[in-house]
């Protein structure tokens, strides 16, 4: 069953990506799409299983196997690994089914489809692996698939710049991943997860040298594997590459970009739960760079025009939201959240996707109106953004609330700091949602819209899907963070001094109801500065200049690192390249030698005159100097 | 002194007597079947590889065990009998691929296949020698013949002028080895291995006089080997003689004298190990440089033949300079994997023609992987093999000499080796870049019969598929190995 | 004893000296005989020694037909020897280094080598038939203990043959044979030609 559920995608990528002949223009697109959505319902099964309390490993075959190493090729299962199948495979045949529209005009589409499984299938690689290294193959395979993806029209230069930064962001975090990988290797000498977390609280007290400095252990193995999730997260500093990755086609947009592969890094995390319950440091550092991811990216989305961008914007501060979940021990509320982030931001993806199909644009400022003409779509994107911006009773209100009051009731500095910042975030969320919707759909402009249409049904079903989920998948997973109910069964470890969830439950109501406040406020705010008085906006970008300038320019985060780390690693290769490479290496290694060769063999070929004599000579030569060595040797030279 | 002649021991002998007699039979049936056309010519070689596939089978049904004979001066044994099988078989196969470009060149006389038919019967008396002398005849024999044969295309002044080159060389060789001998009979009072194994433990094992005449033996058989310094007359012979002679130089003669010198270095001077592994270790290290550097500025097939076959002599130099049992198996391995590679490559070289003249430029082969993909495909994968580059069968025997080396110790001479080969693998690349990239207007054409389209296919098929049985190869090998020493 | 040794002195001191000549005359013919009175120098040490048949052989082989042969070639072929002698001059040091040093290394290899010492089996080889003549001796041993290196020497001359036959035998047009069928079976009208020839014109061909 659950081999089945992780290579149903994997067969419809192979059919689909080398038999696009044999599978016609229909086949490869509703082929995957079938396939996934049987994977969906297998997976429906093996969640419903997990929650009731079962947990396997199912072991396929030997994968490496030396004399200390040993990995396989097992696939767990378990509520946190069941909960993930489920959403990534149901998020994922959604997509599917609403990409046979979207790329309905595209000639890749057969392409396409084929990456679109493959990521499918890396991703239930991923969240269904024993070991880590298996997880590696599945964050890299996801990786691949993000590049291939951001890359897809490749014709397009940004899309291949977006798809080479994306990637080479991604290589930094993986870097940390791979270092907290053989970290965890060399403390526990083994790669399996049952094996690993079972002895982790045995390492809390235990050191390790670097550079003669001790440092605990799982400290830097949580910090290690943080910085993998930093790059897959996007999180602060590693987070540039997933506004640009907006190039890819909308789907992608949703499905890698904003609901599965962007999670991967919260996923680790609370995988590692048992690991990081026994850290102070790595899970402080989580707290405060996903609290200041939170309201660093939503500070930017303020201001951005690009529909999609403000939305990557969005889901970059939503995984702030929870990474500093995490960090508070509130792994379960992170979980909560990224479920139903992954329903509302998907809902919201495909909104836009649905608004730039129909008009072929993507700046907001050149939009509005357009609810008389997307009514469809129109309430689709409210629904969204009412749950993005937390407003009961739709998802995120729950989520969100949850991870505020969990912030609250840790009772740390640092949980403290990042619940402040979770309340501005909020605020902002609000505005920059209603800034969209306002922009988009209500505002009268003088644009003449003749012609646009509502998008295909495969376009709407999925929008409507995703769109119960955004307002339902709230309430009914509740029970995710009840802590009454031993909903993790084992998958989630959280000792007891960070119990922060049950403390969720004495905060004081003023502290429950300020979201839902804020969040109002931020609406009305955005409603009086884009609908009530319009020109307030470029009065407040003018007063406002410097606060402005900074967030449009995304805190010139791409222009410090193209100077400071791109400029001097580039002129370092070139160095490299032209005195080390051209003039040393190749002077005195390969150019060097076969000159030599030449050269010694154009003088060996002289001493082969032709004449006879110096024939003989040479084999009398040869003949005393062998006998001489002999003599050499018999009166003790040698 | 065995007085009464054993009559089933007298049987191993019957190769040899039997090709004596077919060579009498066959010198009288050419003079009177006479005349020079091709009918005749194909007539000729039939007889005399009627002859040799006799040999052959009488050899591999002769008793397989260790015997010796005719007053100790012939020795039977299977390294004897296999490298007699080996001598003889691809004695064959030259003759049957050395048809087209006999009739092109129009050497239409039946002392061709004659003196062919001579030469393998010396190298069956060297094989099977168990005394310096009967091993001198054998080369003489040997030789000789192929000294005629190198000048056989009387009308080129290359041919007659590689005839005489080496015939002085060889001479000068056989002088040395003679010298050395008596030398050795004066320490030893006799030139039989198997007493000398017995005599030479208890001499001094650093007399001089023993040192030079092993150094002196060594030097000729060297020669004979082409490895250097007394390889000199080996490029020169090679570009001058008829290509299917030098066919016939590069593979047949070399079996012979690596069985030779095995028998040499492991019998008679098994127990004086000391005097001679730093000589051949020298002689090969000098070889395979000399191999991989010489070949480097060649424009003709045939010098670049010639140097792939100094350095490849050099590797199994190298790998018996060990001298133990493993150095031994290695060695024989090296040589059939060699003799298999050259005969193939010489199945091309041999067929190389443009309007009936025979060709041997390297830039001659330019573009044929367009023209004649088969033989382009083919002459990679023997060249590939030569360079030792996996998975052919080269690298096979290269690996087995590495390993017996360095199981030995001799961690130096298997770097020097890897160099060696590192380098040489450059001129054979250089060939097959030039037949697959390079253009040319002007186009070769191989002229193959079906014999030797066949031994080409059936080389190269061997060469790559070598991997796959060469545990049954080795097994043998080892097999054979055991009844030396 | 006295009186071997006085006359092996004399012989070998003149075939080194003639040896010597034979390199560094002048004129090839000359060269030859030096060459010749080695041959003789070289039999009378052997006669020396007891070996006779080896003297004779010498005598035979080397003078009757190889030196002989020698001085038809160099007076019948007009060899220029003066510039074949050319770059003698200029090897001729390196050459004598060469030889000098490979000198050397054997005498003091045989000088340093304890006869006395060695293993008992020397004499055992040498031939033990010591009350009958040298020639007998040798014909003794070589038709029954080596008559494999017999037949083998045999082989050997057969190849020199075939091979002096091969190399210098060339089927050349201008030499006309005899051939009967030929002859037997030209007709008349073959080789007469009648033709009337006109007074005073002559045939045209």
């Amino acid at each position: 069953m659950l081999s089945m559920a992780v290579f149903l995608p994997l067969i419809g990528s192979i059919l689909s990506g080398l038999f696009p002949k044999f599978l016609g223009k229909k086949g490869v697109v509703w082929v995957p799409s079938i396939l996934c959505v049987f994977s969906f319902i297998i997976s429906t099964f093996l969640f419903h299983d997990a929650i009731s309390g079962e947990s396997y490993e199912f072991h396929i075959f030997n994968w490496i196997q030396s004399s200390s190493i040993n990995i396989s090729w097992s696939l767990k299962l378990d509520v946190l690994s069941g909960i993930m199948l489920f959403i990534v495979s149901l998020v994922s045949s959604i997509i599917h089914i609403y990409s046979i529209g979207y790329m309905s005009h595209d000639p890749g589409q057969a392409r396409f489809f084929s990456y679109l499984s493959l990521f499918t299938f890396s991703m239930l690689i991923l969240v269904s692996s024993s070991n880590f290294v298996q997880l590696f193959l599945g964050w890299e395979g996801v990786g691949l698939c993000s590049y291939l993806l951001i890359g897809f029209w490749y014709k397009k230069n940004e899309a291949n710049n977006a798809a080479i930064k994306a990637f080479i962001v991604n290589r930094i975090g993986d870097l940390g991943l791979i270092l907290g990988i053989c970290a965890i290797y060399k403390t526990f000498g083994s790669l399996v997860y049952s094996e690993v977390f079972f002895r982790a609280y045995s390492f809390a007290p235990v050191d390790i040298l670097i550079l003669g400095q001790p440092i605990p252990v799982l400290e830097l193995i949580g910090f290690m594997l943080f910085i993998g999730a930093m790059g897959k997260s996007a999180q602060l500093g590693l987070h540039t590459w997933l506004a640009d990755a907006m190039e890819g086609p909308t789907p992608v947009s949703a499905l890698i970009h904003a609901a599965t592969m962007v999670t991967a890094g919260v996923f680790l995390v609370v995988r590692c739960s048992p690991i990081y319950e026994y850290t102070t440091y790595a899970l402080g550092f989580i707290t405060i760079i996903g609290a200041l991811t939170a309201i660093f990216a939503a500070s930017i989305a303020i201001t951005q025009n690009d529909i999609k961008k403000i939305i990557a914007y969005s889901t970059c501060s939503q995984l702030g939201y929870m990474f500093f979940a995490c960090g508070v021990s509130a792994y379960s509320a992170g979980i909560f959240h990224l479920m139903t982030h992954a329903f509302f931001k998907a809902l919201l993806f495909l909104g836009a996707g649905s608004v730039i199909h129909a008009l072929s644009e993507q700046n907001i400022k050149n939009m509005g109106g357009l609810s008389k003409h997307l009514p469809f779509t129109c309430i689709a994107m409210w629904i969204g953004c009412l749950a993005l911006a937390g407003i009961p009773p739709f998802a995120g209100f729950f989520s969100k609330d949850i991870i505020l009051e969990a912030a609250w009731s840790s009772h740390t500095l640092l949980g403290s700091i990042s619940f402040y910042l979770g309340i501005v975030t909020a605020f902002l969320t609000a505005f920059y949602s209603w800034r969209i919707i306002f922009l988009v759909f209500h505002v009268s402009t003088k644009n003449n819209y003749e012609g646009v249409r509502e998008s295909p049904m495969t376009m709407l079903v999925p929008i409507g899907l995703l769109s119960f989920g955004a307002i339902f998948s709230g309430w009914l997973g509740l029970d995710l963070v009840d802590t009454t109910k031993d909903f993790w069964v084992d998958s989630i470890t959280v000792i007891a001094r960070h119990g922060t969830l049950q403390y969720t439950h004495h905060v004081p109501l003023l502290i429950k109801l300020l979201p839902t406040i804020i969040a109002v406020s931020g609406i009305a705010l955005a409603w009086i500065i884009y609908v009530k008085f319009p020109k307030l906006a470029t009065i407040f970008s003018i007063k406002l200049r410097l606060l402005y300038v900074i967030s449009y320019n995304k805190y010139w985060f791409d222009e410090i690192y193209e100077k400071y780390i791109c400029d001097p690693i580039k002129s370092l290769g070139k160095f490299l390249w032209e005195k080390g490479d051209i003039q040393i290496i190749d002077k005195f290694g390969p150019d060097g030698i076969s000159n030599f060769c030449i050269n010694f063999a154009s003088r060996l070929r002289k001493l082969q005159s032709g004449y006879v004599y110096h024939y003989a000579f040479s084999m009398f030569f040869g003949l005393i100097i062998f006998i001489s060595w002999h003599f050499l040797v018999f009166l003790g030279v040698y | 002194m065995e007085t009464s002649i054993n009559f089933s021991k007298f049987l191993v002998i019957l190769p040899e007597i039997f090709l004596t007699l077919w060579i009498l039979f066959f010198i009288i049936f050419g003079v009177f079947a006479g005349g020079g056309n091709l009918a005749k010519q194909r007539m000729f070689t039939l007889v005399a590889i009627l002859g040799l596939v006799v040999t052959f089978i009488l050899i591999f049904t002769s008793d397989w065990r260790a015997a010796r004979l005719l007053s100790d001066l012939f020795v039977q044994d299977r390294l004897a009998v296999f490298m007699k099988l080996l001598v003889t078989f691809t004695g064959i196969c030259i003759l049957l691929i050395s048809e087209k470009y006999r009739s092109f060149e129009k050497l239409f006389i039946y002392e061709y296949p004659l003196l062919i038919l001579f030469s393998v019967l010396g190298m069956l008396i060297m094989i099977s020698s168990n005394d310096f002398i009967s091993l001198y005849m054998g080369v003489e024999l040997q030789s000789l013949s192929l000294y005629v044969l190198a000048s056989m295309k009387k009308d080129s002044n290359k041919s007659s002028e590689a005839g005489l080159k080496y015939f002085i060389l060889g001479t000068l060789a056989s002088g040395f080895f003679l010298f050395g001998v008596s030398m050795l009979f004066g320490i030893a009072g006799t030139t039989t291995y198997t007493e000398l194994s017995v005599i030479l433990v208890n001499i001094d094992n650093y007399s001089p006089l023993l040192a030079l005449a092993v150094v002196m033996i060594i030097s000729s058989i060297a020669f004979k080997l082409s490895a250097a310094p007394f390889h000199m007359w080996t490029p020169d012979v090679y570009e001058g003689c008829p290509t299917t002679v030098t066919a016939f130089i590069a593979v047949v003669p070399k079996i012979a004298a690596v069985a030779v010198i095995i028998r040499i270095l492991y019998i008679p001077f098994g127990n004086i190990y000391d005097i001679w592994y730093q000589i051949l270790a020298m002689v090969a290290i000098i070889s395979i440089f000399v191999g991989a550097f010489g070949a480097i500025v060649q424009e003709n097939i045939k010098r670049l033949m010639a140097y792939s076959t100094i350095g490849s002599i050099g590797f199994v130099l190298l790998a018996l300079s060990s001298g133990s049992q493993q150095a031994l198996e290695s060695s024989l391995i090296y040589i059939v994997i060699y003799s298999l590679s050259v005969l193939g490559c010489f199945v091309i070289i041999v067929s190389m023609e443009k309007d009936n003249v025979a060709l041997e430029k390297i830039t001659d082969l330019s573009g044929i992987s367009r023209t004649d993909p088969f033989s382009a495909i083919c002459f990679s994968i023997l060249l590939l093999s030569l360079a030792g580059l996996p998975p052919f069968a080269g690298f096979v025997g290269k690996f087995y000499i590495f390993r017996s080396l360095i199981s030995e110790g001799f961690v130096e001479l298997a770097v020097l080796g890897i160099i060696g080969s590192v380098i040489s693998a450059y001129y054979y690349l250089r060939i097959v870049k030039i037949m697959y990239l390079d253009e040319t207007e002007e186009q070769i054409i191989f002229g193959y019969n079906f014999s030797s389209k066949l031994i080409l296919g059936i080389s190269s098929i061997l060469v790559i598929s070598f991997l796959l049985y060469a545990k049954s190869v080795v097994s043998f090998i080892e097999y054979i190995s055991y009844s030396v020493s | 004893m006295t009186v071997l040794s006085l006359f092996f002195y004399l012989f070998a001191s003149v075939s080194l000296t003639s040896s010597v000549l034979v390199v560094v005359s002048r004129n090839p013919v000359h060269s030859v005989l030096f060459l010749i009175l080695t041959f003789f120098n070289c039999a009378a040490l052997f006669v020396l020694m007891g070996a006779e048949f080896l003297a004779m052989l010498l005598l035979v082989v080397y003078i009757g037909a190889i030196a002989v042969l020698f001085l038809f070639v160099v007076m019948m072929l007009n060899i220029d020897f003066a510039t074949l002698r050319k770059g003698m001059s200029k090897n001729a040091p390196i050459g004598v280094l060469v030889g000098l040093v490979l000198f050397i290394e054997i005498v003091v290899s045989i000088l340093g080598m304890n006869f006395e010492e060695l293993p008992n089996s020397f004499s055992e080889a040498q031939i033990t038939y010591n009350e009958i003549e040298n020639t007998r001796a040798l014909g003794m041993v070589l038709y029954t203990q080596y008559a494999y290196l017999f037949q083998c020497a045999g082989l050997i001359l057969l190849v020199a043959m075939i091979g002096a036959i091969v190399l210098t035998h060339r089927k050349r047009d201008t030499v006309r044979r005899q051939s009967v069928i030929k002859q037997v079976l030209r007709s008349r009208d073959q080789s007469i030609d009648i033709k009337k020839v006109e007074i005073g014109k002559g045939t045209s061909k």
